[in-house]
């Protein structure tokens, strides 16, 4: 059978397949082809690259990788903070990115004003994040950051030094990536929030509810499924987000910030033990995989 | 049947639209249908890095973007004097040059030539070629300085050409020293003048502190800045393959440091060299050690400040490192031959006097000494400080920047009174010794 | 929810608390700016507010032709990553939303867990693959692998989007003659042009920041793109705010532009709404 180069058959007639796939396909192939390699690859080492750099081993190493991380007394307080650092972030993401997406929606004020308010709350989201987090580095320094300046001048007595203070920083972190991406959030809330049908809630004022019956009878059960979506991805990428923690802390002081990605990427290029790296990349694929059954779970109860 | 053909075609336009979109950018929709092979670190490097157009070999170089520009001009210097020869210059952000050797060299793709500040770990990693059959040995050790020459090798091989080179030295802020009515320490100040000076310049209620130290997690500084003071102390940082810091010696040298705490900027644990600095050039910070190259980095960044250098202190007795940059080949090179001429002419004397001049460094190299730059002044306290005796090479071990970072970790510990200067160093050994089992011979 | 009127002094309040919460949420980006007028040399320990205003920064960044060269090289990837995303897309997102087909859920799932491998560890296959096809030193890879890594979250985010819209207007419009695809193209893709723009939005500004692809894919200096060449003022033992900041602002313009233009789109609805209203 003759293929033509989108990798779709030229006899398609007599296959009859579904309508459903001739819209899929081309996207699941273009993806599948790109990442089936990449992640078939991340298994393979960590089943059989025991030594140095991506050199296999002669032979299969037992699950060598995968015992070493599993017994490293690391991996207890690791796996915590990384929950805490994705949890606490896309939690944040979302309520701060409905309420700003609501507050901006449901008012009828000037619309040139509503327009810049929008513009403004998606600013942070526009400046890298590489930068970003050098920056934040700057804007918390103990002596010159402005906001240990200002802690100063309302009265604080101690030092604000939260990127060195084990207490802090991944706290610290995590706000930084919550002030970097809220904006996304919001956007993709505001836009799944324009596309509900208007007449609901001219339907809802007819019947006499409220603002706050309206939220929770029109506005959430519409945007119900956004936000789960929004949800698996947030957390799934902010669990693999290594960026801002590595520039702004290096999963320090102490560890304290060190989070699964930061310590994939300790493992190849410090250590260079790929097959480690990539034990520890299946260990965070297999947390994204628990928390994305639990929220389909919840999506699939309707 | 129609409809699955409209269908289809809606699909297919609506690809080859964007595709049209990017056409000038070679041509995406090859990419679906590869089937990728296995990827070995031997494998060949791919015909584009490689390109010969006509007798013509061209070679790449990946040197650090934050480098001074000057270093372009020698470039074109060689490629002048060696038509056979074209040089890419491939500038990659300092922090990400390391990785992208890494990812190269594992793709088969790697820089012929780059500019290394890690060689130890390039080594340990099969990432840098000996240099043995380039260089003779006696040549090498009589033309480059010790710091240069011990800074480039890796447990007695030579892997690199030294570029830069130096021991750490103590920066001093000339105004507050003055106001405080202080000589700038000369050879042979000890711990005991570090606390007396460091204790009389600080005046916490006017931000004036007399000693700065960095205690970030982000910053190699702050093992950096440890190490002398261990060697002082009469400790070791490394010895028979195994962690030697966890001794007497190592727990005074952290006690020592811990107790110039009341002295230092609060919050230094979160503090990076460049914030350091910041608070040095504005009156701030009276002083601070590192590396001879921060004198040209503070007299670039901040043209009208002052900067006075001193000696290394002493404690029991005289301990100090040495680094700097160098530069290495790729045992993936396919122009060994060419990078190395490359090399030669990077690194003569010639072109090594006039970098580490314009530059405000400290040359690897003797001959370059006979500057008058190098006879007075701070560029001599700095000179001086690499012939000192008990200064050693950084960073002779085997995954020196992972048992680094963990070094890092629990001076932060301790820094943090999380735990004892003893307990620290006994946890940091500890996991020195479980990756350093590796190496055992 | 759905509100048409409010009290006058309630109005003025609103106004108070939304201008009051955007100050606060941008005064890091506010010190950013304020910071890139800084003198070249002057410390941040000076204070929060530089001693004088310079606007020679932005000079130095703007002459520097490197620097505006990876500007139009970040534009052109991150344009056609985000057009290429939306053509691969739009009709997966509208399948996935119209058609109950068996494997539908597992390749939702598939989509999204290639996401929770750490970039580092797709980056070194990728790498490999683009060095093996001949493609190391040019944009193919970067526009290809920004696509792929961003697909997965565009069908999601597509698919809820043509699932809001309404399934009766597009039945209605295949009952008088339109083929499916033509009830996609004609009515669907207009109502739901708000996704579409926020979906482009999402593509191009993530392709635009990306920044591990894009410093190790790419070696020649022209071809660089922003985020490198941002990169480039981070030493090893400083940064150089003043090459640094005013490069973060630059580079942050063509992302405001969009936001003021994706406002046209998004805001239709409102507008419709309190038309109506």
């Amino acid at each position: 059978m003759g293929i033509n180069h989108w990798g779709i058959p030229r006899h398609f007639k007599t296959l009859r397949i579904p309508t459903a796939y001739w819209f899929v396909l081309p996207a699941m192939l273009f993806f599948t082809a790109l990442a089936i390699y990449p992640s078939g690859y991340t298994i393979f080492l960590s089943l059989f690259a025991g030594g140095k750099g991506t050199a296999i081993s002669p032979e299969f190493t037992n699950f060598s990788n995968y015992i070493v991380i599993l017994n490293n007394p690391k991996l207890g307080p690791v796996l915590l903070q990384t929950c805490y650092y994705a949890g606490v972030a896309t939690f944040l993401h979302l309520f701060l990115g409905f309420l700003i997406a609501l507050l901006l929606n449901v008012l009828p004020l000037n619309f040139q004003f509503i327009r810049f308010a929008r513009t403004a709350f998606l600013i942070p989201w526009a400046i890298s994040p590489t930068v970003v987090a050098i920056l934040f580095r700057l804007l918390l320094h103990p002596q010159v950051g402005p906001f240990s300046i200002m802690l100063k001048q309302l009265g604080f007595t101690g030092v604000f030094f939260p990127l060195g203070d084990p207490k802090l920083a991944l706290t610290a972190v995590t706000l930084t990536n919550v002030w970097t991406f809220t904006p996304f959030y919001f956007l993709m809330l505001l836009s799944a929030m324009q596309s509900i049908d208007p007449t609901l809630y001219e339907a809802a004022v007819v019947d006499g509810a409220n603002g706050r019956a309206q939220i929770l009878h029109i506005t959430l059960p519409s945007i119900k499924n956004t936000l789960l979506t929004l949800a698996i991805f947030d957390f799934v990428t902010t669990a693999a987000y290594f960026d801002l923690t590595w520039i702004m802390t290096q999963g320090g002081p102490i560890n304290k910030s060190e989070i699964l990605s930061t310590w994939v990427y300790r493992t190849a290029f410090q250590s260079f033990e790929f097959g480690k790296a990539s034990a520890i990349g299946m260990l965070l694929f297999t947390v994204s995989i628990i928390f994305t059954i639990i929220v389909l779970k919840a999506i699939d109860k309707d | 049947m129609k409809k699955s053909m409209m269908k289809l075609l809606a699909v297919a336009l609506l690809i080859s639209m964007v595709l049209a979109a990017c056409q000038t950018t070679a041509s995406p929709t090859e990419a679906p249908t590869v089937k990728p092979t296995e990827s070995v670190v031997t494998a060949e490097p791919p015909a584009s890095s490689t390109q010969a157009a006509g007798d013509v070999v061209t070679i790449t170089y990946m040197r650090q973007a934050d480098n001074s520009d000057i270093e372009l001009d020698y470039i074109k210097e060689f490629e002048a004097a060696n038509p056979g020869i074209k040089v890419v210059v491939d500038s990659v952000p300092s922090n990400d040059t390391y990785n992208k050797l890494v990812l190269t060299t594992n793709a088969g793709n790697p820089p012929d030539v780059f500019m290394s500040f890690w060689t130890a770990d390039a080594v340990t990693n099969g990432l840098i070629y000996p240099l043995t059959e380039f260089i003779d040995r006696t040549e090498f050790d009589t033309r480059f300085t010790t710091a240069g020459a011990s800074y480039a090798q890796f447990q007695g091989t030579i892997y690199a050409i030294p570029w830069r080179a130096g021991a750490s030295v103590f920066l001093i802020n000339c105004k507050m020293f003055e106001d405080a009515g202080i000589a700038v320490p000369t050879l042979g100040w000890t711990w005991d003048d570090l606390t007396s000076i460091s204790k009389k310049i600080t005046d916490k209620t006017a931000g004036k502190y007399g000693f700065g130290v960095v205690g970030s997690s982000t910053d190699f500084a702050t093992e950096w800045q440890f190490w002398p003071f261990l060697l002082q102390a009469g400790g070791k940082i490394y010895e028979n393959n195994r962690a030697a810091f966890n001794t007497p010696e190592g727990v005074k040298a952290l006690e020592y440091l811990i107790s110039l705490k009341p002295y230092m900027p609060e919050g230094f644990t979160s503090m990076d060299l460049n914030q350091l600095t910041d608070l040095f050039v504005s009156n701030k910070v009276a002083m601070f050690q590192d590396g001879p190259w921060f004198i040209g980095i503070i007299q670039k960044g901040h043209p009208d400040f002052k900067v006075c250098v001193a000696p290394m202190v002493e404690g029991a007795k005289p301990g100090n490192i040495t680094g700097g940059t160098a530069l290495g080949i790729s045992p993936l090179s396919k122009h060994k031959e060419a990078a190395w001429k490359f090399i030669q002419y990077m690194t003569s004397d010639d072109v090594l006097a006039r970098w580490n001049e314009a530059t405000d460094n400290v040359p690897p190299v003797k001959a370059a000494f006979e500057n008058p730059i190098y006879a007075s002044g701070p560029m001599s306290v700095a000179a001086e400080a690499a012939k000192q005796p008990g200064v050693i090479p950084a960073n002779q071990y085997p995954e020196s920047t992972n048992l680094n970072t963990i070094m890092r970790n629990y001076l932060q510990a301790a820094y943090l009174g999380q735990m004892t200067p003893a307990d620290a160093l006994a946890a940091a050994a500890k996991e020195w010794d479980a990756v350093l089992i590796k190496y055992d011979k | 929810m759905y509100i048409n009127k409010i009290p006058r002094w309630g109005r003025f309040l609103a106004y108070f608390v939304i201008s009051l919460l955007a100050v606060l949420y941008l005064l890091p980006y506010i010190w950013m700016l304020m910071s890139s007028l800084r003198p070249e040399s002057e410390p941040f320990a000076v204070g929060i507010f530089p001693s004088y205003l310079t606007f020679q920064n932005y000079f130095s960044t703007i002459h520097n032709q490197e620097f505006m060269q990876s500007f139009m090289n970040s534009a052109k990837v991150a344009g056609s990553a985000a057009l290429l995303t939306l053509a691969f897309g739009i009709p997966a997102g509208y399948g996935f939303a119209r058609f109950k087909f068996s494997g539908s859920s597992a390749m939702m799932g598939f989509l999204i867990l290639v996401r929770s491998f750490p970039g580092i560890l797709l980056a070194m296959s990728l790498f490999v693959i683009a060095v093996k096809l001949g493609l190391y030193d040019t944009h193919a890879p970067l526009i290809i692998a920004n696509t792929m890594l961003n697909l997965p979250f565009a069908i999601w985010n597509l698919r809820s989007v043509f699932e809001a819209t309404s399934k009766e207007l597009e039945e209605s419009a295949m009952v008088e003659g339109c083929t499916r695809l033509q009830a996609l193209i004609r009515i669907i893709l207009p109502i739901s042009l708000p996704g579409l723009v926020a979906t482009f939005t999402f593509v191009f500004i993530l392709s635009w920041n990306e920044y591990l692809f894009a410093t190790t894919f790419i070696s020649t200096a022209s071809k660089r793109l922003i985020t490198t060449s941002m990169a480039s003022a981070i030493g090893q033992f400083t940064v150089n705010y003043a090459q640094l900041i005013p490069a973060a602002v630059l580079s942050s313009i063509p992302m405001i532009i969009l936001f003021l233009l994706i406002q046209r789109y998004i805001i239709k609805g409102l507008s419709m709404g309190s038309i109506k209203g």
